[in-house]
Parts: C-alpha cells; structure tokens; sequence
C-alpha cells in the first residue's frame, strides 16, 4: 500500500498502519446525493442509464423508447419506464484549523500534564489525513483547506494517491498559526469550493458560534454535507488538576491566576454550553457534529462514526 | 493554671497550643507559584473565575478557620479543662487556701423521712464529702443551725477527725432553726482571716417559712457561698398546728371547747382522724376532711370534772415529720374561777357599786361553778393576785400603788383579765400609773377627760353597741340596754388604732371598750354600778350583763404555748421549798429547772427545751404542774424554695446553688474538681471536623 511505502521512509507520518488497519473496509458514504464526474459509490442526482435500478414510472411521451421495461409490459400490458440511479465521485473539502490554540496538548505539555504525546494540530491533522485516506481509497476526491484567521493552504480535489501525498505533506508542513476565525474561512473557502459535496471541519471552533453556524449555512444552502470534528484535549475539556495556574491565552497573550479547583466546576459547566450551544446548532442545521478528544484513538473515533452513518 | 474562669488539668500540654498555626503554614505552603499554561482561550476560565473565585477564597477562608477551631478544640480537650461555676477566674484561685464553713440546717423540717433518707441525713453525707474535699492547707467548720447555732470549733480548723465525728453525732432537732444568727456565727469566725479564700456552704431542705426572710445583705464580698438543697419538693405533711383551749383554765364542771387546727401540707385532700387524749383515760377522736393545702378544725368539747393539772395531747396519724403529728396542751382546772375585787369604796354603803358586783358576780354564791369571789383594797391587792386569779375587777379605786400596776400588767400579760370600772375619782391618774408600769404598753382605747355629771332628771342612754362581739351578742334582741340611764361618766377621746369600742353613749362618748394586752385582756367600763351614776344595777339586765363580761374575759384568754428550743416556764402552786421538786421532760427525762418561791406558789423555768412534749414539776412523785412544749408550727410546711428562688434570695453574694437533681456528691465533686469540660471540647472539634467533611462534600457535588 502507498500510505505504508511513504510511512517506511519516514517522509510523513500522519497515517499509520495500525491506525489505517481499523479503517479497512470502512467507506465514507455521503448523506446526501453528490455531484460527480466519474463513476463513484456515491448517488447522484441525475437519472439515467447507470447500472443500478431504483423504480418504475408509467411511460409518458417523450421518454426515450429504450427506457421502456417490455418484459413488465408483456406482464401488465401497460408501459412502464426503468428508472436507473447512477453512482458517481465525491468531492471531499477538509477544513483544518492551524491556529495558535490547537497548540494545545502534546509533548510541550508533558512536564504539566504527564504523558501526553499529541497535541490538537497533531491529532486534527491525523483525523485529517485518515479521512482523506478513506476517501482516496474509495475513489472520491478530496480537498484540503489549512487556516487559521485566514486560509495559510488551499489544495483543490483530487482523486488520486498522489494526490493525497501532496495534501499529507501540506499537513506535514503547516505549522501553528495565529488566532482563529473559522467563519472568516469558510466564507473565504465558499468561493474556492466549486462543487457541492462533503465539508469537513476539524477545529476546536474557538470563534464566535454564531457566525460559524452562519458561514456553515451558506454551504448547506447548496447541499453541502458538513462534518464537524471538534477537537479538545482532556484537559481543555477540564482543567488540569494543577493547584495555582497561570493561564496564557494561546492566541491574545493575556494571562489570569487561578486556583483549578476554585473554578474547576464552573469551567467545565462553562466548556458544556459551549459544546451544546455548537451542537444543537448544528443538529438544527442538519450538521452532523461531534466532539473529539486527543485522548481517544482518531481511528477508532473515525471508525464508531462512520460506522454510525452507514447505520443510517 | 485558671484561664477565663477554666482550670486545665494538664497544662502542659499548652506548648500543643503550637498547633493551631498548623492550618496557617498549610495555607502559606500551599499558596505556591502558579505554574504557567498556554491555554487554547481565557473565555471560559474568565466566566467561571467570574462565578466562582470570591464564594472558593470564602470557602477557603472558611475551612482555614474551621481547621484552626478544630485543633484549639482538640488542644482544649487534652488540656482537661474544668469550669467553676459562680467563680471569677480573675480574682479566685481555685487552688487558693481556703477556709470552709459549712452551716447544716438542723431544724424540725430537716428530720421529714418519708422512706429512704430524710433531709439532714442526707445533708450529713454532702456535710462529710465537702470535708473530704477540703484540701491539706484548708480548714473548716461545722455549725449545726438550730434555734441557737452550735459551731464544733470557735474557728474553722484544720482537725478533720473531730468535725467528722461532730458531723456523724449530729441529729436533727425539734427547733426552728434561726438561719440569720447561723450566718452571723459563721461570718463573724471568716471575717479575721485574711489572705485566703473564704466560702459558706448552706445545706439546706431551703424551707420556705424559714429562708425566705434570712438576710444575705451582710455577707462580705469575699464570702463565697454555696446552697446545698436536699429538701423534697413535694414533703408532704399533715401537721396538728395550734390548741386553743376556751377558757384557758376552765373550773371545776365548767364546759371547755378545745379546737385543733389541722393543716393539710400536701396537694391532695385526705380525712384524718383526730384524737384529743388526757393522760391515761380514752381518747375522745374527730374525723377530720382535709382539703389540699388548707387547714381544717376539730372541735372537742368536755366538761372538767375534777380539779388539778391534766395534760391533752391532740394526734393525728403519724407521717414523715412525727414532731408535728402530735401537739399538747396543759389544762389546770381550778376549783373555782377566781375573781379578785380591788376597790377602795366601802362595801357595806348601801349605794357601792362594789357589793352590787360582787351580787353579780356570784349570784348563787357557794353554788356548783360559782366564781370564788374575793374583795381587796388596793394597798393589798399585789399580794392577792396569784398566778390562778382569772379576772381582775378595778372599781373605785382611790390609787394605784406601783406594785400593783405592775403585778397587773404582769398578770394581764400572763393571761388574766382586767375589768376596769371607771369609778373613782382618779381614773386618768390610774390609768396614767398603769400605762408608766408597764413600759407604755399598757392598751389606752381611751383618752379619758373630765368627768360628767348630768344635772338632776337628766341622763343619757347607750346609743350604740356591737352586738356582733361575743360580750353583747346575747343582747341583740333585747332593748334593755338602751333602757339604762347613766348620770356620771368620763368625757372620752378615742385612741384611734388601740382595741375596740363596743358601746357608746347618745353623746358619742365611749361607754365600754375592750384591748388585748399580752395573752390577756383588759376591758374599760366608762360607767359605775353606783345608784349616783347610773341605775344599772336596779336593772335585770344588770346581772347577766356582768355575767357575759366575765365570761367573755375568760374566752379570750390563750394558753401560752411554748415552743421548742425555747425556755418554758410554769407555776406551781406550792409553798414548799425547792429542794422537793424533781423535774421531768418528755419521756419521764430528768431534768433541771430553775425556781422561784413566792408565798403560795414557785415559778419553774426551764431554761431549754430540746423535745415536743410535757415539761413537769413533780413533788413527792405527785405532778404539779405541766408546761407544755410544741414545734413551732412554721417548721410544719415543708414548701421549699426553688433554685431559682434561693438563687434571688443570695442575689448579690457569690453564690453558687446546688439543689434538686445537682445537689449530689457528684455535683460537690464537680464543684471542688471543676467541671469536666474535656468531652464537650472533643465533641466540638469532632462536630467541626464532620463539619468539614459535609462542606467539602457538598461543594464537591
């Protein structure tokens, strides 16, 4: 396989093997009907002569005579129209966030926090990379986006493995960025994305929700399906049983002292509503969203949830 | 060592007071240098620092101080501290030397023994432990307070062996007990010790009718006092409480009332029988209804049918307090009721007053219970008052000798009657000798002015009279009264508040007046019996009249009734020398008394009387003469005062009142050890430490 080859040269290493292994046989079915050009897994929304039978329809004139069933008019005496629905690519768009506060976690953090060996850049980048695998691998195309509070990479779809070589080596490359603006981004990626498809965002979507869930609806209005992977460390989630902390915020710089177990509670109730208030945004909005921690395995995150939409 | 009025057993364990800087060095340490994060964003730490930071510096702040009062508490127990109560730490030391006196009600209520231990044995047991308790360099006193307070040593002393002994001898008397004077004692042996502490201790049944009137205000500020109270609040007792015999010394077949108030000591109503006994015959006996804490009377009537000495004891069934049960009463039936006659006038004149009087006096002469009727000048009267002359009749004296006033106002005060006719010509100046020789107490209900004497045909009548008074009752529905005419009497000026006026002339002037002097009485006639001023004499109404005068003196004639711990006295009518008389008390005890030997009689005191019962002069194994000794009546109602009362009754002294359930050995213990206060410290700290726990667990949820 392509992916072992690159990762036996050390040139990248955001796809595992092991990782890889418990995404085999795994395919990233779409929700809804994709445009495509070449014959993918995907439905499109144009009926035809593709290979697969969906339904009958009563002829009407006009129809083509070819599309007339004879075998169910010999049976009924009645003309009866094959309707057929073709499989076809889909584009993928990954949205990466590389701003300064997807820093967070990682080596850098160990002598804080104990063992912790990847960071939220690190792990959105891993999650990236094996999505972008998977959709490779059954024939879609996919995109990458990196931003932060502007888009820093932009690699337009594609299908092939060199392809994704070259989105993986983007990966590689993109270092930390400055503060984030996720609706800025997707305004800006709106107009780079031609085709609809499947957006992906891998952020910790510290923006301003309601603008997010604004730019998102632009994407939705064209049929877009949206994936949101929300990525935080454990100790995002809650705060690091440290006793007196000097917080630094990763993007302005401002600082604040505190006690973790003073406010222990009252940040992870504050860290809930902001994961809710996202999520019933979301759901509302037809927006499959879920939060990721660095903690669990991305490929067994990757793995429950799409094993949780081909259960649809 | 004492601090705040706390004595620790264990003071050294002070240097553990180190550990209440304990919780302050885990603050200090604790507050280390903040380690420094970068963060993915401040929003949600400044949300919830917003929330949160002030309400966990409190809860820290709270914990802190929780943590240090845990410790104080724990250090506090282990220290063993002890609370003296009533005791100011800043000036007393407990451990100070101290002299200790201890006052032991000893009076008739204190013997009350309704099952289990009465008052004073109990008393006895708390009187031994506080001289257990006193310590090597202390001293102490024992005074057992009777009627005379009886102290084992002039001063306290450090002789332990000799007051215990004292302490184990000691027995309840049958006295009053005089608390005030037990005080003054005790006082007076504390007052010229210096340099030490000083404390009274009181124990007490704290009987109502005997503290509530003892002064405390003279007790020195550097006194300290503790009441004991082993009384029992609910001492039921069903008391013989007062004889009344009428008349006092009835003659030969003379009919006698004798009432005996029973008194019901107790909240529920009982029927008693009561019984009146004379010496050895059968007792007559009375059932009696008595109401809870009420008095009832019973009522004998009987007639002496001999004359001599007898002596009635009245019982009820016996109780807790025996020395009430019984009471007594000595009953001397003369021959004949003796009336003496003091008047100068010449009683062979066909107008003297004197021999209608004495017509009236004994109208039957010689006959069953006529009065033994005798007629003296005054210059021989002192001689002839004698110890059984029952009523006294002054009329137209011409003077009053100093010694007959005086033997008048002796005999008054000792139960005779005086009728006093104003007669003579010199009733202000006897009636100014006989107030002198009695110490001014002589009764005066009226200020006599000058004689009037209606001129020729002309009289006044009685316009007013009490006939509700025993002396004129019998005279309600008769006008004979108003019928006499009085041509002399004194112009008369009531003494408001002396006695009372029976009847008055039509002019407002006084016609007769009665006074109480003493257990006896006087009663002023402002009339004559003499035909020159008034014709009473020649009316019917003349004898029954002079009758009723006699018989209502005799009535109000009491008994004296000595009461224990008291001198009795009585006389008996002999000549002999004293070296023949043997004297006994009750239970046939030989005693001494001391004698007076007058011409036909001697005076007998007994100068202490220790027990109830029947004081005797005997001669020649024949008695003569009997006194009769109660209990005071007051030492019956064994009502007690409450804590709280006895805590008001001290109010102003340092005073410590250990009574009902605290009156124990446990509560003296405690009172010379302290209090233990080490468990209610342990309590506390681990009441603070659970406290703790719950915070912490509720601010964790």
């Amino acid at each position: 396989m392509a992916a072992e080859s690159k990762n036996g040269s050390g040139a990248w290493q955001l796809l595992q093997p092991s990782a890889l292994a418990n995404l085999q046989n795994l395919l990233f079915a779409s929700r809804v009907i994709v445009e495509g050009a070449f014959a993918g897994r995907h439905r499109s929304p144009y009926k035809g002569s593709a290979a697969e039978f969906i339904d009958y329809r009563e002829y009407n004139p006009g129809d083509e005579i070819r599309t007339i069933d004879w075998k169910a008019y010999a049976r009924s005496d009645r003309y009866f129209v094959k309707l057929f629905q073709t499989e076809t690519d889909m584009n993928g768009y990954l949205l990466v966030d590389c701003s300064a506060s997807m820093g967070y976690g990682g080596p850098a953090y160990e002598r804080l926090f104990g063992k912790d060996t990847v960071s939220k850049m690190d792990y959105a980048k891993h999650l990236a990379a094996a999505i972008s695998f998977l959709l490779v691998q059954q024939g879609d195309r996919v995109g990458l986006t990196l931003f932060d509070d502007r888009i820093r990479t932009h690699r337009p779809p594609g299908g092939t493995f060199p392809h994704l070589y070259t989105l993986l080596d983007a990966m590689e490359k993109q270092e930390l960025g400055k503060q984030t603006s996720l609706s800025g981004t997707l305004r800006d990626a709106y107009s780079l994305i031609k085709r609809r498809g499947l957006l992906i965002v891998v952020s910790d979507f510290l923006d301003d929700v309601d603008e997010v869930i604004r730019s998102l609806n632009m994407y939705r209005h064209r049929n877009f399906e949206v994936l949101l992977f929300h990525v935080m460390h454990p100790y995002e989630r809650e705060l690091p049983p440290l006793d007196a902390i000097n917080f630094v915020d990763s993007e302005s710089g401002a600082t604040m002292t505190s006690r973790s177990g003073d406010i222990a509670d009252a940040y992870a109730a504050e860290v809930n509503t902001f994961i809710e208030t996202i999520r019933s945004a979301a759901i509302a909005r037809g927006i499959e969203y879920r939060t990721v921690l660095t903690d669990e395995p991305y490929s067994d995150v990757l793995r429950e949830f799409l094993l949780s939409r081909s259960g649809r | 060592m004492n601090l705040f009025g706390l004595t620790f057993a264990n003071p050294a364990l002070l240097v553990g007071a180190l550990a209440l800087f304990i919780p302050y060095a885990v603050h200090l340490l604790t507050r280390r240098t903040p380690r420094r994060i970068v963060f993915p964003t401040l929003q949600f730490l400044q949300k919830a620092q917003a929330n949160q930071s002030r309400l966990f510096r409190l809860r820290h702040l709270l914990l802190m101080v929780l943590r240090t009062a845990f410790i104080l508490l724990l250090l506090m127990a282990f220290l063993r501290p002890a609370y003296f109560e009533n005791q100011d730490g800043a000036n007393v030391d407990p451990d100070a030397t101290t002299a200790h006196i201890i006052v032991l009600d000893a009076s008739a209520s204190m013997g009350y023994q309704a099952g289990g231990f009465s008052p004073f044995a109990r008393g006895q047991r708390l009187a031994e432990e506080i001289l257990d308790q006193v310590g090597g360099d202390d001293t102490a006193n024992l005074i057992l307070a009777g009627r005379m307070p009886k102290a084992s040593f002039p001063q306290p002393s450090a002789n332990q062996f000799h007051l215990k002994r004292d302490l184990q001898s000691a027995e309840a008397t049958f006295e009053r007990g005089d608390i005030d004077a037990a005080i003054a004692v005790a006082i007076r042996q504390l007052a010229p010790l210096d340099g030490i502490a000083k404390r009274i201790h009181f124990i007490s049944d704290f009987q109502r009718t005997n503290w509530a009137a003892v002064n405390f205000s003279e007790m020195p500020s550097d006194i300290e006092t503790t009441f004991i109270g082993v009384g029992d609040s609910d001492g039921a007792n069903i008391a013989v409480t007062s004889l009344s015999l009428r008349p006092a010394t009835p003659a030969l077949g003379e009919p006698v009332e004798l009432t005996a108030e029973i008194a019901n000591y107790s909240g529920r109503s009982d029927t008693v029988t009561v019984q009146l006994a004379f010496d050895d015959q059968a007792p007559l006996r009375r059932e009696v209804v008595l109401r809870p804490h009420a008095v009832a009377t019973a009522e004998f009537r009987f007639r002496a049918n001999a004359a001599g000495s007898f002596e009635a004891t009245v019982s009820v069934p016996v109780d807790g307090l025996t020395a009430d049960d019984s009471r007594f009463a000595a009953l001397d039936v003369s021959e004949r009721v003796q009336v003496l006659v003091i008047s100068d006038a010449d009683t062979s004149g066909r107008e003297s007053s004197v021999r209608y009087l004495v017509r009236a006096l004994s109208p039957s002469e010689g006959g069953v219970g006529a009065p033994d009727v005798r007629v003296v000048r005054s210059s021989d009267a002192t001689e002839a008052i004698r110890s059984d002359t029952g009523i006294m009749i002054l009329d137209a004296v011409a003077g009053m000798p100093d010694r007959l006033a005086e033997r008048l106002h002796e005999r008054v005060t000792g139960g005779g009657a005086l009728i006093h006719f104003l007669s003579g010509r010199n009733e202000r100046t006897i009636q100014e000798q006989l107030v002198a020789h009695s110490g001014d107490e002589w009764p005066t209900p009226l200020k006599l002015n000058t004689r009037i004497r209606m001129t020729s045909g002309e009289f006044s009548r009685l316009a007013q009279a009490n006939f509700d008074d025993v002396l004129l009752k019998k005279f309600r529905e008769s006008d004979d009264l108003r019928e006499i005419e009085f041509y002399s009497y004194h112009g008369t000026d009531r003494v408001p508040g002396v006695g009372q006026v029976l009847m008055r002339y039509n002019d407002e002037n006084v016609a007769m007046a009665r006074a109480s002097h003493g257990q006896g009485m006087v009663l002023t006639c402002n009339f004559s019996a003499g035909q020159d001023d008034s014709d009473l004499s020649k009316r019917t109404i003349f004898v029954p009249l002079v009758q009723e005068m006699m018989k209502s003196c005799r009535i109000g004639s009491e008994r004296v009734d000595f009461l224990v711990g008291q001198p009795a006295s009585l006389i008996a009518s002999r000549s002999e020398s004293s070296g023949g008389f043997r004297f006994t008390g009750p239970g046939g005890i030989e005693l001494s008394a001391s004698v007076e030997q007058r011409e036909t009689e001697a005076a007998v005191l007994f100068s202490r009387t220790a027990a109830p019962g029947f004081y005797r002069a005997m001669f020649n194994g024949e008695r003569l003469a009997s006194a009769a000794v109660n209990l005071d009546s007051r030492e019956s109602d064994l009502s007690v005062l409450s804590p709280e009362q006895v805590e008001q009754l001290a109010e102003g002294t340092r005073a410590t009142v250990l009574a009902g359930d605290k009156a124990g050995v446990e509560a003296l213990g405690q009172m010379f050890e302290g209090r233990p206060l080490w468990h209610l410290f342990a309590a506390a700290a681990m009441a603070l430490l659970m406290l703790e726990l719950a915070l912490q667990w509720v601010w964790r949820r």
